[in-house]
């Protein structure tokens, strides 16, 4: 197999304490060029710090911490700030779940669109309103030249989402990271926005990270599945591998938890996953999964549990696997 | 039969919006002549994007918001009494746990209020109701003691759910009662839900935008766009074949965990039109594939269909033969 466009490997994030907090805990992820792959879990298990954090986008006080990270061979570690001020926008871009507090309220979508273009492409100032003009209606937005002089506020929720993925493609970028994208949007508007970006990534061929909560959406869209819990990717697995056989008892348990039209009768009581997510400052020292696990085994809380490969690209992290 | 335990007739509700010093007032019809019954024990789900009226017409039922016109009947006879004995009848579980509870009381003071405004048994056996409705939606004496803020999302909905049943009413609302919690969360709130609407023989109004919790909890399933009901059935009929092409829309959209399904296409257009100016005629038209010269022109009559109604235009012309074998 080719190259990874982006490789990482042993991703933390630290919350300087006392004590010190790591809300995402050793996270290993390959994304190849042309694939989608989507980062899934509940809230509070660190997807969308692992987003940030592949950004260099986390809030002050936390910190990243890895040991490799590279985009297209290109080493992001000792990258220097101007570096990496270079490839964000350009060579990676992001795509953020509320375009409401994302985009300027006080910056036409015209000048937002050029922006991005101006600070990566300064040789060729005047090719980035054509530019703007052209993705604007690639994305489906009608009226796109008009669009251009407007406010976010005079835009809908979801054409406001279709801006910010005009946005993230201005450059071409190799890699697109799409947090959320489309949580805020009603389920006609997701579909359509979810439509419009599957599209374009293949069009672009770029490469693609999804983070959601939503089953639904990474079942549509997603070429291969991370699964995170409390802050550890438990399961990585082609799509359709992981919907058919999953292997973590706690992805079995979300996928058992959702309803689904026909898969239970009507009003049948749906399976449950017991107890809480334990809290990043809880000392746990196996499986972080073993307190909630129903298969759970004393070899689960004796030592860490390291992911384990299960053939056919599946990862798991857990002891019977 | 003792007929519905709650019927909306003709209910109406505009809004003035004053448009600032030069700009002229506009009204909004947040909803528009909604007629709606639910029956007793019965889960009748009201489905439609933000913006569609279907908390409006929530509020209105409540009584926290008056109709502009209509009328809201319980048994036959109109529900009256003002807000407090409305709210011994109907109670509200609202989506967000974090924004609904008092922060500053403790949970069983919280549910307990409830009965303490109601005036309900002697002062000193309302601690032990509320907490044995405490204990019956699964929280420990010992969370009972804590503040809502102790508490992660699903237990504050289930102190949510606590509140609303200690007065023992006939009719809960539930607006978007798990769209802020957790997948495995969702899961436990809506098995606790339909134990206690079989217990307590409660009707219920779900209003959300997760038509796979509508699939799953309500018999009857009311379908709103831009403040009116198109189609409103059955809910296993809606779901086998939807009659307004807006339900198909939607329940097209719908994700469910299937790979190997893709993403649909769904030919909506980019935006939905303002409630402030609806289109004219049947408001759905300009995102209508099969919309007629008519569709533009005329609100659509509403026709009987198995199971229930719909109002668009397609069911009165010819095209209206595929839907009537329908279970």
């Amino acid at each position: 197999m080719s190259d990874p466009l982006l490789e990482v490997c042993g991703l933390s994030v630290e919350l300087s304490g006392p004590p010190p907090v790591r809300p995402v805990q050793s996270v290993d992820l390959v994304v190849h060029a042309g694939e989608t792959l989507c980062v899934v879990g509940e809230s509070g298990c660190g997807k969308s710090l692992t987003a940030l954090a592949l950004m260099g986008l986390l809030p002050a006080g936390m910190r990243r911490d890895a040991t490799t990270l590279r985009l297209a061979g290109e080493d992001l570690l000792g990258a220097s700030a101007n570096r990496l001020n270079d490839l964000l926008g350009d060579r990676m871009a992001m795509i953020f779940q509320d375009p409401m507090t994302a985009l300027n309220p006080v910056l036409t979508i015209g000048e937002q669109l050029e922006e991005v273009w101006r600070r990566h492409r300064p040789a060729a100032p005047k090719a980035g309103r054509e530019r703007a003009l052209l993705l604007l209606e690639r994305v489906g937005v009608p009226a796109a030249a008009a669009r251009l002089l407007q406010f976010p506020h005079q835009l809908s929720g979801g054409l406001r989402q279709r801006v910010m993925i005009a946005m993230a493609l201005m450059c071409d970028p190799v890699l697109l990271i799409a947090d959320e994208p489309t949580t805020a949007l009603d389920v006609t508007i997701q579909a359509q926005t979810l439509h419009v970006l599957a599209t374009l990534r293949r069009e672009f061929g770029a490469g693609m990270i999804l983070v959601t909560h939503d089953l639904g959406v990474v079942a549509r869209i997603a070429d291969r599945v991370a699964v995170m819990y409390a802050g550890q990717i438990v399961e990585t697995a082609p799509a359709a591998a992981l919907f058919a056989t999953p292997r973590h008892p706690y992805t079995r348990g979300l996928l058992g938890a959702i309803a689904v039209p026909g898969r239970q009768r009507p009003r049948e009581r749906l399976s449950t996953i017991p107890g809480s997510v334990p809290a990043p400052t809880d000392a746990v020292r196996g499986c972080l999964f073993a307190a909630r696990c129903p298969e759970v085994q004393p070899a689960c809380t004796a030592a860490p549990v390291m992911p384990r490969d299960a053939g056919a690209g599946h990862f798991v992290r857990c002891v019977r696997a | 039969m003792t007929g519905p335990v709650l019927e909306a007739r003709g209910l109406c509700k505009h809004f003035t919006l004053s448009g600032g010093w030069f700009a002229r007032r506009q009204v909004l019809r947040a909803v528009e002549d909604v007629d709606l019954a639910l029956h007793p024990g019965q889960t009748l789900a009201l489905v439609g994007e933000s913006g569609s009226g279907k908390s409006t017409l929530g509020m209105m039922l409540l009584g926290l918001t008056p109709p502009t016109a209509g009328t809201v009947l319980s048994h036959g006879a109109p529900l009256g009494g003002g807000r407090k004995a409305r709210a011994r009848r109907i109670q509200v579980v609202l989506q967000d746990p974090y924004s609904s509870l008092n922060p500053q009381r403790r949970v069983i003071d919280i549910v307990r209020l409830a009965l303490d405004v109601h005036g309900i048994g002697p002062r000193e056996g309302r601690e032990a109701a509320a907490s044995a409705m405490l204990a019956r939606v699964g929280l420990t004496p010992a969370q009972g003691a804590r503040y809502p803020s102790q508490l992660s999302g699903g237990q504050r909905q289930r102190v949510a759910i606590a509140r609303a049943l200690v007065l023992h009413p006939e009719i809960v609302v539930l607006d978007e009662p798990t769209s802020a919690l957790d997948v495995s969360v969702q899961s436990q709130i809506l098995n606790l839900l339909l134990d206690l609407q079989d217990e307590f023989g409660l009707a219920y109004l779900l209003i959300t935008h997760n038509v796979a919790v509508v699939q799953h909890m309500a018999e009857r399933t009311a379908v709103m766009y831009l403040g009116r009901i198109v189609e409103e059935r059955a809910t296993q009929a809606l779901f086998a074949n939807p009659a307004h092409p807006y339900t198909k829309a939607l329940l097209a959209s719908v994700l469910t965990p299937e790979p190997g399904l893709g993403l649909p296409d769904i030919q909506l257009g980019a935006t939905p039109p303002s409630p402030l100016s609806p289109p004219p005629g049947c408001a759905f038209h300009p995102r209508c594939a099969d919309a007629m010269p008519v569709c533009r022109e005329r609100r659509p009559a509403t026709h009987t269909l198995p199971h229930g109604a719909a109002a668009c235009h397609l069911l009165a012309g010819p095209d209206a033969a595929d839907t009537k074998g329908l279970p």
